[in-house]
């Protein structure tokens, strides 16, 4: 080997190395920034930070406010359940409530923002409002999710946490969260959770287009449902109540669809309603503090086309009634 | 595994590496068998069931190899490559036949639900091109671990390159650790492998987010406007130049940190001023094996310009055929052998073409035939063509932002490989290198992380 070529082995060795070295602080600074400044507000930094995140949606916004100790009481779910405001629920109970509700997510998701919920409570939470949707009667053990969700951002595990902050929207929030903490008056994202969707659907024209209107009517094709059992999603919850909540009142709400997405009896799809329905009604039966709040069925307000979007959105007309429904019954368990 | 992948990058990788090192290092002979288990270690983490697969596919090839040594019988080697071809076709090609079959009045339809083994398609070839070249005298015996090692070597055993055994088998045998150029192949690798994910993970994926909807919409039997179907088409063009030819940097980088060269697939197709000369610059070693292994065969150019002709246009509906199980395929392989044969005929003729013109129609007729590779249904395809063609609303909101530095850097840059092989030894290179490296980890880290689009072929 030559000597030039030796030198410029050398300097090669020293590239390799130089990258490697370079990668690693790198990536170490990075991830211990994020740590420090906690993008998310989910209360791991050390430091001692602004409370709150600046607005953004709800599957990252919940980790603060599912932290937030204003709070006795919490809703869950997904859009279907989005529409019953906390604020109505704290004026009719007595109780400050935080809606941790993320769109598009299954009982997967809710089971985890329930049990993060319950972990940061300093006082015992005082109750849970749960959308119980047709995606809790699955057969799918595993609950399967649809849409990305993240589960690192609520895991117990600090280092499932720390690989998690291992993404390019981390490094993006971190830098909105340092604007967050350096502002003397930041933009917050609302601290209760609660998002009303009719100006997004207003303006997509679900409610004016005849179109829609049309398609609203026609009925929603809801077979293939879980007619035999079981239903993990219930087993699932159940567990996780009778750990971290076996005392807080619990209502279980089975959300108000379109009757055109209602089951026509004595069909296979009214057999699968009723075996989840009844599977609900078991777990509040058995369990005490526990009610089923049940909106999916026949009655006059599912018949209102006006009081719709589409099958399973409906509007504040029925939002206002249910929510006080809802209110009622946590205070019979009170 | 995908190489964009945490498990990859941060696991398989560093490990397979160390392993690599201490081996070559105090006991060279073990290596090769260290990297045929590590390339079955990696192909089984997809799926662990095509393992054997993998290993009956080169073991029945290396045994019929064998035999042919001792009794040299052209009809093993040919029986061979049936069963090769056969297998393919049974993973592959059964339902898609079974679809032809069943447009024929009487005839029983018949499905298999078999998954796909990934890299089948490849490494078939790869039997395939060992196998001819030892009938015609070309190719030498090699014993179990090599041969393994050549059909399995993980950075290409799922999506190529495809590497013939004599640019590949020499080098099995090196002390890649002791060559004097060792540390610069691994620089050199390590630099390959980042500019290859950035190009897949920074400029391939985000244009999947102009390009999927479009096709969805269309799939969906939606008007797609005019604006919506060149955006669509455009970012799939570059998409998918940034995905397959970031991934084959990425397997070349991989490669070169175990001390192997591999060929060079993309030479910036994009810049082709004809189709022969695309097909020159795309997916080199694919045209390679297709002219060697078919186009000859079926007659090449030496004997009169009909058999030309007809087998430049066999050899390309065969190629769309190998891309995928769908008449849409074959469409587009067709498509591409009726232009080559036109640029024949031009040529031929002595018609002249302007560099720019030529690059001009080359470059919208590639364009054009991706959408038959990347819509669902020849309905799907139309949608867009008449998108394409003006026959739809015209529409609003073209992404070119999106699209402009995506052109730029397939179009104007030098190829990655390049790139690299000019690059000084300079520590401030090993930072950027580290600095870009760190942000594509990091960008992998978010929800939406695509496999790659070669991985279906």
């Amino acid at each position: 080997m030559s000597s030039s070529t030796s030198s410029s082995e050398a300097s090669w060795r020293g590239f390799a190395g130089a990258f490697l070295l370079a990668a690693a602080l790198l990536a170490a600074a990075l991830l211990a920034l994020a740590f420090l400044v906690d993008p998310y507000d989910s209360g791991r930094s050390p430091l001692p930070l602004k409370a709150g995140v600046s607005p953004q949606g709800p599957r990252t916004a919940a980790a603060s406010r599912g932290r937030d100790p204003a709070y006795a009481g919490a809703i869950f779910g997904n859009s279907h359940i989005q529409l019953v405001s906390p604020e109505q629920l704290a004026g009719s109970t007595g109780l400050p409530f935080v809606s941790l509700i993320a769109p598009a997510t299954g009982p997967r998701e809710s089971l985890v923002l329930i049990d993060w919920f319950l972990r940061h409570r300093r006082m015992p939470a005082q109750a849970l409002v749960i959308g119980i949707d047709t995606r809790w009667c699955t057969k799918d053990p595993t609950l399967a999710v649809d849409k990305p969700f993240p589960f690192w951002l609520f895991d117990a595990s600090p280092l499932r946490y720390l690989a998690g902050l291992m993404r390019f929207d981390v490094l993006e929030e971190t830098i909105r969260r340092l604007r967050y903490l350096a502002a003397r008056a930041p933009e917050r994202a609302r601290a209760d959770g609660f998002w009303d969707y009719e100006a997004g659907y207003e303006v997509q024209g679900f409610h004016s287009d005849p179109v829609r209107r049309a398609k609203l009517l026609e009925p929603l094709d809801i077979s293939g449902g879980n007619t035999s059992g079981p239903f993990p999603a219930a087993a699932a919850l159940r567990a996780l109540l009778d750990a971290a909540a076996p005392e807080v009142p619990v209502i279980l709400v089975r959300p108000p669809n379109f009757i055109t997405a209602l089951p026509r009896p004595d069909t296979a799809e009214a057999i699968a309603d009723r075996a989840c329905r009844d599977a609900y009604a078991a777990l509040a039966a058995q369990r005490k503090r526990t009610a089923l709040v049940d909106w999916r069925v026949d009655r006059p307000e599912n018949r209102q086309p006006d009081n719709y979007f589409d099958h399973t959105h409906y509007r504040r007309t029925i939002a206002g009634p249910l929510a006080a429904d809802i209110a009622a019954a946590i205070n019979r368990l009170r | 595994m995908l190489f964009n992948s945490f498990a990859f990058l941060l696991g398989f990788l560093p490990l397979a590496l160390a392993l690599h090192w201490l081996v070559e290092r105090f006991a060279p002979a073990w290596r090769l068998a260290l990297l045929a288990v590590l390339s079955f270690a990696f192909y089984g983490w997809w799926d662990w069931r095509f393992v054997p697969l993998l290993a009956l596919s080169i073991l029945l090839n290396w045994a019929i190899a064998e035999a042919f040594h001792k009794t040299k019988a052209g009809g093993l080697i040919t029986l061979a490559i049936i069963v090769n071809l056969a297998i393919l076709a049974l993973f592959k090609y059964f339902n898609f036949f079974a679809d032809l079959a069943a447009m024929i009045p009487g005839l029983p339809t018949t499905k298999l639900d078999l998954a796909l083994p990934l890299g089948i398609s490849f490494f078939t070839f790869h039997h395939v091109m060992y196998l001819t070249d030892l009938r015609r005298g070309q190719a030498p015996r090699y014993d179990l671990v090599r041969y393994a090692l050549y059909i399995a070597f993980f950075p290409q055993v799922l999506a190529g390159p495809l590497v013939r055994w004599r640019e590949i088998m020499h080098q099995f045998d090196e002390r890649p650790y002791l060559r004097p150029d060792a540390a610069e192949r691994i620089a050199r690798g390590i630099m390959l492998l980042t500019l290859g994910l950035a190009k897949k993970v920074l400029l391939g994926d985000p244009l999947a987010e102009y390009a999927n909807p479009v096709f969805a919409a269309a799939a969906a039997g939606e008007v797609v406007s005019m604006a919506q179907a060149w955006q669509g088409t455009l970012a799939f063009t570059f998409q998918i130049y940034f995905d397959f030819s970031g991934y084959t940097d990425m397997a070349l980088g991989l490669a070169l940190l175990f001390g192997i060269v591999l060929p060079q697939n993309f030479d910036v197709p994009y810049r082709a001023t004809s189709l022969q000369d695309f097909w020159r610059r795309w997916h080199m070693t694919l045209s390679r094996f297709l002219r060697d292994y078919l186009y000859i065969p079926l007659g090449g150019s030496r004997h009169g310009l009909p058999l030309q002709l007809w087998a430049l246009f066999a050899t390309m509906a065969l190629g769309g055929l190998w891309h995928g199980a769908g008449l849409n395929f074959v469409a587009w392989g067709v498509a591409h052998g009726a232009a080559l044969a036109v640029g024949v005929l031009w040529r031929r003729a002595g018609l002249p073409m302007p560099p720019m013109l030529g690059w001009a129609l080359t470059f919208l007729f590639v364009a054009f035939c991706w959408v038959l590779f990347r819509a669902t249904s020849f309905d799907a395809a139309i949608a867009i063509y008449k998108g394409l063609l003006g026959l739809s609303p015209v529409g609003s909101g073209f992404k070119w932002r999106a699209l402009l530095p995506a052109a730029a850097v397939a179009m104007i840059g030098p190829t990655a490989w390049a790139a690299v092989h000019r690059a000084p030894a300079a520590r401030w290179l090993a930072v950027l290198t580290a600095i870009l490296f760190v942000l594509v980890l990091f960008k992998i880290g978010d929800d939406a992380n695509y496999e790659f689009i070669y991985f279906q072929f």
